[in-house]
């Protein structure tokens, strides 16, 4: 069996559900998901990058996977919507019922349901910040935009958020706690 | 209040929780197949120009063949004599000399050979292939190809055929005795140089071609080469589609790392002297400009898809 056949099943086996799950988190269903998965896995090895260790595959597959999906955003914005969102469905349409912590899972997919209104790449951005916890210059290496966009792309997106769920802190860990501890370690 | 990247990744493990439903989780060859396909189909880029010329050429040789092939016509003697009596005595047996030509440039297929073979001994192929095989050495196992050093050899009308198997096969049996390479490795050798053969059309670079091979053999890497694939496709002899291609066999060294199983034409003695002594490098990739016919040798993947990108624009190698 070849090298990246064997990198592609220990990846698949070990990180599979993670990286799915990430492409969940994109994508807001699990066929499409699986699609979008399958899409970057072929991107990656399909070139010889994936033949340096599983961190390095399990890294570019994520990476790929973002790529694919914005690519795909792309693609699709020129095609009929699938209606697998409806903004005025239940979930959407019922967010702000607060307060009631029957389930827990009911208000993950609340959130879900809000950021899967954002548009592809303001939902990357969001994604890959949020989640990944990547600083904004990380994000728009990343995505291949100015950092001015990524601020701005994400500034909206919190503000969207942000009226609808006051009690999740979208204050950015990441770039907060490198303001905070070097200029204090300089002054002693 | 809740962090927003302990929403997102409760939202992650609600995804991930889902996985194990997928047929991706379980079935990964609909993605092996696609990565395969898209290998494939960027390894022969390379070599679809090549294969044009080589095709022109084996058709060049083939005609060639057969016009050496044909037995000549007996031309009788014109009498000294003066004699007015018209010459009763029989006309003397022409001597057909008929060839077997192994043109190294068509690349041929032991099954050339053997066709040759047969019509110029005038036996069946089942037969020129049995005197074939029993004329190889143990190291063989059994499988010709290879084993016919590229040449013309001559036969006469009559000959016995398995004298004729035994000349065909002497030459590059005798190259390998004299090279002093212990017997167990003569098959491999013959391998890697018929891959030389296929691979490098330029005398120079057999040498590095030969330590490419060796350095990805050594570093348990699959070969990635194109030529074992055309072979057992007969991609050179008809059209075969990027499905094709995707042929699970011991040949595919996209699909399995080593050597193919055996030879993959007739090699040359200057291939067969580069698979002998590699040239030193470190070089794990090549690729063939079918404009210029030169290769560019590189050690590092970036380089290779550098030189990709270059000798095929748009091709997008080094993204």
């Amino acid at each position: 069996m070849s090298d990246w056949r064997q990198t592609l099943d220990v990846l698949m086996r070990e990180r599979g559900s993670a990286l799915f799950g990430y492409a969940y988190v994109l994508t807001g269903s699990a066929p499409h998901a699986e699609d979008l998965l399958q899409d970057a896995l072929v991107r990656t090895f399909r070139t010889g990058k994936s033949s340096r260790g599983l961190d390095s595959a399990h890294m570019y597959v994520k990476r790929a996977i973002t790529t694919a999906f914005i690519d795909g955003g792309r693609r699709s914005a020129v095609r009929p919507k699938a209606a697998d969102v409806d903004p005025t469905d239940d979930a959407v349409a019922t967010k702000s019922a607060i307060g009631d912590h029957a389930s827990a899972v009911a208000a993950t997919l609340d959130l879900h349901a809000a950021i899967l209104e954002l548009p592809p790449r303001e939902r990357a951005c969001v994604v890959l910040h949020y989640l990944e916890d990547m600083p904004l210059a990380s994000v728009a290496a990343e995505l291949g935009l100015a950092v001015g966009t990524v601020k701005r792309y994400l500034a909206d997106a919190v503000s969207r958020l942000r009226v609808t769920y006051t009690d999740i802190d979208f204050t950015p860990s990441h770039d907060a706690t490198v303001r905070v501890t070097a200029p204090e370690g300089q002054h002693r | 209040m809740k962090s927003a990247h302990d929403e997102f990744s409760s939202i992650l493990k609600v995804g991930a929780a889902q996985f194990g439903d997928t047929s991706l989780s379980h079935d990964l060859s609909p993605v092996a197949r696609r990565v395969r396909r898209a290998r494939v189909a960027r390894a022969t880029t390379a070599s679809v120009a090549s294969v044009g010329v080589v095709g022109a050429l084996a058709f060049g040789a083939s005609e060639l063949a057969h016009r050496n092939g044909t037995i000549a016509p007996a031309t009788e003697a014109p009498s000294p004599s003066v004699s007015s009596s018209p010459s009763q005595s029989p006309a003397p047996a022409p001597t057909s000399v008929v060839s077997v030509s192994v043109d190294v440039a068509s690349g041929p297929r032991i099954d050339t050979v053997i066709k040759d073979l047969a019509r110029a001994l005038g036996v069946t192929e089942d037969e020129a292939r049995a005197a074939l095989v029993a004329a190889l050495p143990p190291e063989a196992g059994g499988n010709p190809e290879g084993w016919v050093a590229p040449g013309e050899y001559t036969f006469n009308r009559g000959d016995d055929l398995s004298a004729a198997a035994n000349s065909l096969v002497g030459i590059q049996v005798s190259r390998l005795e004299t090279s002093g390479l212990p017997r167990d490795e003569w098959l491999n050798t013959l391998i890697i140089a018929s891959i030389i053969e296929q691979e490098t059309p330029g005398l120079n670079d057999m040498p590095k071609t030969a330590r490419v091979i060796q350095n990805r053999l050594d570093a348990d890497m699959a070969l990635q080469l194109e030529t074992p694939l055309l072979y057992i496709t007969h991609a050179d002899e008809q059209l075969v589609g990027d499905d094709g291609f995707n042929v699970d066999s011991p040949y595919n060294t996209f699909m399995y790392k080593g050597l193919p199983p055996g030879a993959i034409g007739a090699p040359s003695e200057q291939a067969l002297l580069a698979a002998l002594s590699p040239a030193e490098g470190d070089w794990l990739y090549f690729i063939r400009d079918p404009k210029t016919g030169e290769t560019f040798f590189s050690e590092t993947f970036e380089e290779h898809a550098a030189n990709v990108d270059r000798i095929h624009p748009g091709t997008g190698a080094s993204d």
